[in-house]
């Protein structure tokens, strides 16, 4: 498993990469091979394939380019599991980099089947040639507003006493994508826990996506260009606390310190100290337990969860016995990646793969703390379970 | 990409039509990663195809029998002997979508399951009910039962409960041109007929595709604890590991690990033996937590009078993990204190371990190469690691010829050429200094009572 140490598969291109000695460690881990039952997605078959067009073994095809650039959810999930850390997002990442013309295909399927991926080609369109067409943002809008309505739960934890040891501080908050373009209320739900708090909310400084899906997009250039506006920003607003609630964001930010973008030697401790979950600044804030509290809630971990359960720790204490974590049934959602955009039918397949898993009851709730899987997650759960970030508990 | 052996248009008609939609594959892209395994050999293949029932399986061997179409079942791909490379094209059977866990009886004590569960998934859900399914190969979170059986793989847990076909106790397969066999029962006793079961364990996907198994549980042991003791040198080290056994104790693993080997763990984490131990135990046991409080005492005072340098006791989980780690790392480590390497898991009678030891350290001396020897002693099963630099003409040569001695060396102490991996193609050349030409015709007849047509992984294993 992740530990604090270990979140690096948002790293692309950095070193040489080790040879996959085909051991097969990474099959039982890969949601899109476990989802499936396909080993030509698997990252040994990606890493093995890659080789082989590398030495002129085997040809980069159409075929081939799809497979090896299109097919991953980039969880990270072969890197944890290989002996030589390989890493499954870097090698697409590299592979679309390396090809042109895979910026202009991304576009082309974004206005066709943008759908639930919509806030992430937000995020790719500015890097892509063309306006948006409103067309295509005003359809895709409504696909997710239409779906998430129904199953969002309904506020059932009111904060009683407020942890005040940050009082006094100052914070920014970094919503992301999909807080930022299609989940605004989960935004100023975190402001308004913060000034519970007694933490001094500063306006937003300009800050745009965190950069991940970028760097997986195969646009490093583009990628580097949002992670310097990010930083600059952090600058500008003083150096202050960047509060986060969705997990991959929180994953981006912290690789920034490991990249050299620009951040100061003294800054680095800085960026990576103030980088804090909301979960770990709420700390010992007591919550009473309302009247629409669900029986039982199943806590869905993010792959991007590297570092910290910190949004775990918080749910069990406030939520108790109603909270069900197993360590042993972590199914990724399959929202990650491209693959939303590139292969639905994949995505939609690791989905069911995972709510097959949790095999939750009517009036069961599943809480995460990361914007991609409640989309994902949302979609996929059936009528009477509401899915939602754990924000969405709180009134 | 090299060509696709060629499959005639009404053979990939027909497989279509038993494999509609995503479960038959033909681009050489797709299929590309099915030529390999963890040999890293590599032919392609000419079709893959992924069954879910056993309709499907009968279907494909009938029309493999009828157009004599080499086929290939694979589960995970990680034998390390080619078992699963496509050396003459033909059909690879995935078992990855033939993965239910059937059955788990708490009073039969027996599990019923498709050959694609991966070995830890039967354990886990067994170990829900208590029960123990006690085959465990390293590689036990990522290879499959059914491949496990058709490779008998071993493990650490061999040296108390045997290797996999001492568990296994019945099994459906499919042959060539799609009969389809029953074999043993759902008892842990049987004496009725020839035994077709042990036949299947270790074929190496040569007689029929196995599309069921039904395996013995056992009592889940309650507790366990490992000794972990570092000595002096090699011939120290296995000298206590015959004590342990005289002393009584039948521990539940007894592995070892050489110098060289436990450099090159400490070569990539931090290990917690002196820099000076020339040699590692690690001695498992399990049963009641007094039986084992009170065997771990014993075994304390078994191996002292071969005077170990370094020992650690562990009796919790958390404890027993950080001894473990080592020796989990020595695979991925192997692969860095060197650029190539040739393994080789020879076994000899336990008594003669001491003399195997020796006679490989001699080799490595008079061929100037680094050698990783390791393995599990209480089965007289070493991995010796050949290290080298294939780039290097000489350094290749000289490995080679450390590998032929190393071979002859466990033969003439009346071993084996491989305890646990098999021969598939790897050893397939060095196979009659084994086996006499009239074991060997006796195996070829019996495959053909099988497979009449040679279609079953043709080429490989004996
Ligand atoms: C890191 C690592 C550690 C390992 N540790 C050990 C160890 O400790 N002990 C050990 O013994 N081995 C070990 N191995 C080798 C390997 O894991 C075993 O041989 C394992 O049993 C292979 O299982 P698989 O599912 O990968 O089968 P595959 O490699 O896919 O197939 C192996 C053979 O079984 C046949 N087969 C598979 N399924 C069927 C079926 N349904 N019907 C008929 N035939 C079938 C195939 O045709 C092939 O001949 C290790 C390998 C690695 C990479
Ligand atoms: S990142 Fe996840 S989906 Fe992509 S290859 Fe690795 S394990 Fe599979
Ligand atoms: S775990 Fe790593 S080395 Fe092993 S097969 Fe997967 S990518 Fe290759």
């Amino acid at each position: 498993m992740s530990t604090e140490l270990t979140p690096v598969h948002c790293l692309h291109g950095q070193g040489r990469r080790p040879t996959c000695i085909l051991c097969g460690r990474c099959l039982p881990v890969c949601p899109l091979f476990t989802a499936t039952g396909r080993e030509e997605l698997s990252p040994r078959a990606k890493f093995f394939l890659a080789k082989a067009v590398g030495e002129g073994r085997a040809e980069l095809s159409a075929k081939a380019a799809e497979m090896l650039a299109t097919a991953c959810l980039s969880c990270g999930r072969c890197e944890d599991a290989c002996p030589l850390g390989l890493c499954g997002p870097d090698l697409v990442a590299e592979i679309r980099a390396a090809h042109p013309g895979f910026a202009g295909m991304l576009w082309k399927l974004w206005v066709e089947r943008a759908g639930l991926a919509w806030p992430l080609a937000m995020t790719l369109g500015k890097l892509l040639p063309g306006n948006i067409p409103i067309a295509a943002v005003s359809r895709a809008k409504g696909a997710l507003a239409a779906l998430g309505a129904g199953k969002a739960p309904a506020p059932w934890l009111f904060p009683k006493t407020f942890d005040t040891r940050q009082a006094g501080k100052k914070a920014v908050i970094f919503a992301g994508c999909v807080a930022e373009h299609a989940n605004p209320r989960w935004k100023a739900e975190a402001a308004r826990l913060l000034e519970g708090l007694g933490v001094e909310v500063l306006p937003d400084p300009g800050f745009t996506c965190c950069g991940c899906t970028l760097g997986h997009a195969g646009a490093p250039q583009a990628q580097a260009a949002m992670q310097q506006q990010n930083i600059e920003a952090w600058r500008r607003a003083g150096r202050p606390l960047m509060v986060v609630f969705c997990a991959t964001c929180r994953c981006g930010l912290r690789a920034y310190a490991r990249k050299d973008l620009g951040l100061a030697m003294d800054e680095l401790g800085p960026w990576r100290e103030n980088l804090v979950s909301l979960a770990e600044l709420l700390g010992d804030t007591t919550f009473e337990i309302g009247q629409a509290a669900p029986p039982a809630v199943r806590y869905h971990r993010p792959c991007h969860g590297a570092g910290g359960n910190q949004d775990l720790s918080l749910l069990r204490r406030i939520m108790g016995e109603r909270l069900v974590f197993r360590e042993n049934e972590t199914p990724c959602c399959g929202f990650g990646g491209l693959t939303k955009l590139t292969h639905p039918d994949l995505s939609e397949a690791v989905a069911k793969n995972a709510l097959a898993i949790y095999a939750p009851k009517p009036g069961e709730q599943i809480v995460t703390g990361c914007s991609g899987c409640v989309t994902q997650l949302r979609a996929a759960a059936p009528d009477g379970v509401g899915v939602g970030h754990w924000l969405e508990t709180i009134g | 990409m090299s060509p696709t052996p060629t499959l005639p248009a009404d053979v990939r008609r027909a497989l279509e039509k038993i494999f509609p939609g995503d479960a038959a594959v033909f681009t050489p892209e797709e299929m590309f990663v099915y030529g390999a395994d963890a040999s890293r050999r590599h032919a392609l293949p000419s079709a893959v195809v992924r069954p879910e029932n056993l309709e499907q399986v009968r279907a494909l061997l009938a029309l493999a029998q009828d157009k004599r179409l080499p086929v290939l079942p694979r589960g995970r791909g990680t034998n390390t002997v080619g078992d699963c490379t496509p050396v003459s094209g033909g059909v690879v059977v995935s078992a990855a979508r033939l993965n239910r866990i059937k059955d788990i009886d708490a009073d039969d004590f027996v599990a019923v399951v498709e050959p694609g569960v991966v070995t830890a998934d039967l354990q886990a859900e067994a170990a829900g009910k208590r029960l123990f399914y006690a085959p465990d190969p390293a590689s036990v979170k990522f290879s499959t039962v059914g491949g496990n059986v058709a490779t008998c793989a071993g493990g650490m847990r061999a040296v108390k409960y045997g290797v996999t076909r001492d568990h296994v106790l019945g099994l459906t397969a499919v042959l060539p041109g799609g009969e389809v066999v029953h074999c043993g029962r759902r008892t842990h006793k049987n004496v009725v007929g020839l035994d077709l079961v042990r036949l299947f364990c270790g074929s190496e996907g040569t007689l029929g595709v196995i599309t069921e198994l039904t395996v013995k549980l056992l009592p889940l042991p309650a507790a366990t604890a490992t000794l972990a003791l570092a000595f002096a040198d090699v011939d120290a080290a296995l000298s206590a590991a015959g004590d342990v056994f005289r002393a009584g104790i039948l521990p539940v693993a007894l592995e070892f690990m050489a110098r060289e080997a436990m450099a090159a763990v400490a070569a990539i984490s931090p290990v917690p033996w002196p820099e000076t131990a020339g040699a590692a135990l690690l001695i498992r046991l399990d049963g009641s937590p007094e039986a084992v409080a009170a065997d771990l005492a014993l075994l304390e005072a078994a191996t002292k009078p071969a005077g170990p340098v370094w020992s650690r006791r562990a009796a919790t989980p958390q404890d027993e993990e950080a001894v473990w780690e080592p020796r989990r790392l020595l695979n991925p480590a192997s692969f860095k204190a060197a650029p190539d390497k040739i393994s080789d898991d020879v076994t000899v009678p336990r008594g003669k371990l001491r003399a195997a030891a020796v006679g490989i350290r001699t080799v490595a001396d008079e061929l100037s190469l680094k050698i990783l020897l390791f393995g599990h002693v209480g089965d007289g099963n070493l991995h010796v690691n050949i290290m080298h630099d294939a780039a290097n003409a000489d350094e290749r040569a000289r490995a080679q010829a450390a590998r032929e001695r190393i071979l002859s060396l466990a033969l003439s102490l009346g071993g084996t050429l491989s305890g646990e991996h098999g021969v598939g193609l790897s050893k397939l050349p060095f196979l009659d200094r084994q086996l006499s030409p009239i074991e060997r015709g006796l195996m070829a007849r019996i495959k053909a009572a099988f497979d009449p047509y040679g279609i079953m992984n043709p080429g490989k294993a004996y």
